[in-house]
C-alpha cells in the first residue's frame, strides 16, 4: 500500500503533461479548456476527467469550436482509447494514419469538421471499429475498401469522396455531368434552331434571293 | 357479524406474520454473511437479526418495500468468507465489500442477483475461479474483481454482458485468452493487467506503473474523493 501511495503520485505527473500536450496541440477560441491549469495543486480537478490519463478511453472534445489539427501522437498519449469524438469543431488538415495506432477504437467519430485529404488506408487496421463517421468535412479520394458496408451517411457531404458506399470513382461528379448535359441540350436545341431557320428562311429561294426573278 | 370481523383479524395477523419471516430472509442472509467473517473493529455491530427487517442496519440500503437493494462495506477489516446465502437478496443493485480481508471463493449463487449493477470484490484475498454464473447477471455495470488472487480463465459468460462498462480484472492470477468479442470489444488491457493471461502478440504491454484502482486506500486524497459512492 506505501508503494501503492509512491505510485499513484509518479503516474498523476506524467497525466498532467500528457493533458498539457492535447491542449497545446488544440486553438481553444472560446476557452473552454481554460481550467485545465497545469499549477502544482492541480491534480483535483483531474477527478472530473474520470482518473488517470494514459487510462484514458473516451475523450470527447466534440462541439467546440476547437480549430487546429488532429494531433498525430493523440495514440502515443492515450494508447487505450476506445471512443475518440472529435466532431463539430473546426478543425482542419488531414486525417492522420497514425489513428491505426490506436488499436482499441471502436468509435472515431470525425464529422463536421474542415478535414481534407483523404481517409488514410491505415485506417482499415483497427479492427474494432465499429462506428465511424467523417460525413460533412472537406475529404476527397477513395474511401479505403474496409468501409464498403458502412452506411452512405457516414461519408455525405464530402464532394470528393468516391467508392463504396458513395458513387463509383472515375465517374464525374454530379456537377460535370450537369454541366455537359446542359451543354448538349443547349447544343442540340441550337443546331435544330439553326436548322429550322435555314430551311424557313434559305429553303424557299424566292424569299431569300428576291432579285432573281 | 362478528364472525367476519374475527376472520379480518386473523388474516391480518397470518398477513404480519408471513410479512415479518419475508422481511428476515434477507436479514438472514446478511446476518449469516456476519457470521463467516471476523469484524475485529465492530463495524457490523447495527447487524441486530431480531430487527423485522435489515434496512436500518447501517450500511445496507432497502427500497420502499425493505427489500435490501444497497450492501456497502469497505475498508472495514473484515476478514472470513462471503456465503451462498448472498443470492438470496434479489433486489440487490450494489454489492461492495471492497479493502478487506476477506478470504474464500466467490460464491456461484451471485448469479442469481439479476438486479446487480455493481460488483465491487476488489481488494481482497478471494481465490478460485470467477463463477461462469456471473454471465447471468444481465444489468452489470461493473464489475471490479482487482487485487485478488483470483485463478482459472476468464467466464465466456462476461462477453454476453451487454451492459458491461467496466471491468476491472487486474492484479490477480487470471490464465488463458482474453475474450475480445461482445462486451469486452470496448476493454483494454488495463482491465486485465498483472495477470498471467495471454496477450495478442502486438498489443502494447500496459504501462509498468499501473493507474491503481479509484477505489483502493491510497494516500492521495483527491482518488478517495472520486470513488466516493462510484462502484
Amino acid at each position: 500500500m506505501l508503494f501503492a501511495g509512491h505510485v499513484s503520485s509518479t503516474v498523476t505527473e506524467d497525466d498532467i503533461k500528457c493533458l498539457k500536450g492535447i491542449k497545446n496541440s488544440l486553438n481553444d477560441p472560446d476557452g473552454k479548456l481554460s481550467n485545465w491549469s497545469f499549477n502544482n495543486n492541480s491534480a483535483g480537478f483531474l477527478c472530473n476527467l474520470v482518473g488517470y490519463c494514459q487510462s484514458l478511453q473516451t475523450l470527447d472534445l466534440s462541439a467546440n469550436r476547437l480549430s487546429g489539427t488532429v494531433p498525430a501522437q493523440i495514440c502515443s498519449w492515450l494508447p487505450y482509447l476506445v471512443t475518440l469524438d472529435l466532431s463539430s469543431n473546426d478543425l482542419s488538415g488531414s486525417i492522420p494514419s497514425e489513428l491505426s495506432n490506436c488499436t482499441y477504437l471502436n468509435n472515431l467519430v470525425l464529422s463536421n469538421n474542415r478535414l481534407s485529404g483523404s481517409i488514410p488506408e491505415q485506417l482499415s487496421g483497427l479492427l474494432r471499429l465499429k462506428r465511424f463517421s467523417v460525413a460533412n468535412n472537406d475529404l476527397k479520394g477513395a474511401i479505403p475498401l474496409s468501409f464498403e458496408n458502412n452506411s452512405k451517411v457516414d461519408f455525405a457531404g464530402n464532394s470528393g469522396l468516391c467508392g463504396r458506399p458513395l458513387g463509383k470513382c472515375g465517374n464525374l461528379s454530379r456537377k460535370s455531368l450537369e454541366i455537359i448535359i446542359a451543354a448538349g441540350v443547349c447544343g442540340a436545341v441550337f443546331s435544330i434552331l439553326s436548322g429550322f431557320g435555314y430551311f424557313w428562311c434559305c429553303g424557299r429561294k424566292t424569299k431569300c434571293y428576291p432579285q432573281a426573278r | 357479524m362478528e364472525r367476519l370481523i374475527s376472520v379480518c383479524l386473523w388474516l391480518i395477523l397470518a398477513l404480519h406474520l408471513v410479512l415479518r419471516v419475508t422481511g428476515n430472509a434477507e436479514g438472514d442472509a446478511l446476518h449469516a454473511l456476519k457470521n463467516n467473517l471476523a469484524d475485529p473493529n465492530n463495524v457490523l455491530r447495527s447487524w441486530d437479526p431480531t430487527l423485522d427487517n435489515p434496512c436500518r442496519w447501517f450500511n445496507v440500503t432497502c427500497n420502499n418495500e425493505n427489500s435490501v437493494t444497497r450492501v456497502e462495506v469497505g475498508n472495514a477489516n473484515l476478514s472470513g468468507k462471503l456465503v451462498p446465502d448472498l443470492g438470496l437478496l434479489t433486489n440487490l443493485q450494489y454489492l461492495a465489500l471492497v479493502g478487506n480481508n476477506i478470504s474464500g471463493v466467490i460464491p456461484e449463487e451471485l448469479g442469481n442477483l439479476t438486479n446487480l449493477v455493481c460488483l465491487n470484490l476488489s481488494i481482497n484475498a478471494l481465490t478460485g475461479h470467477i463463477p461462469t454464473t456471473l454471465g447471468k447477471l444481465t444489468k452489470l455495470r461493473f464489475l471490479r474483481l482487482n487485487n485478488n488472487s483470483l485463478t482459472g480463465q476468464i467466464p465466456m459468460a462476461l462477453t454476453t454482458i451487454v451492459t458491461l462498462q467496466v471491468l476491472d480484472l487486474s492484479n490477480n492470477r487470471l490464465e488463458g485468452n482474453i475474450p475480445i468479442n461482445g462486451s469486452f470489444s470496448v476493454l483494454t488491457p488495463i482491465s486485465f493487467a498483472n495477470n498471467l493471461l495471454n496477450f495478442p502478440p502486438s498489443t502494447p504491454a500496459p504501462t509498468p506503473l499501473l493507474p491503481v484502482s479509484p477505489t483502493a486506500p491510497t494516500s492521495s486524497g483527491w482518488s478517495r474523493f472520486c470513488s466516493y459512492h462510484h462502484c
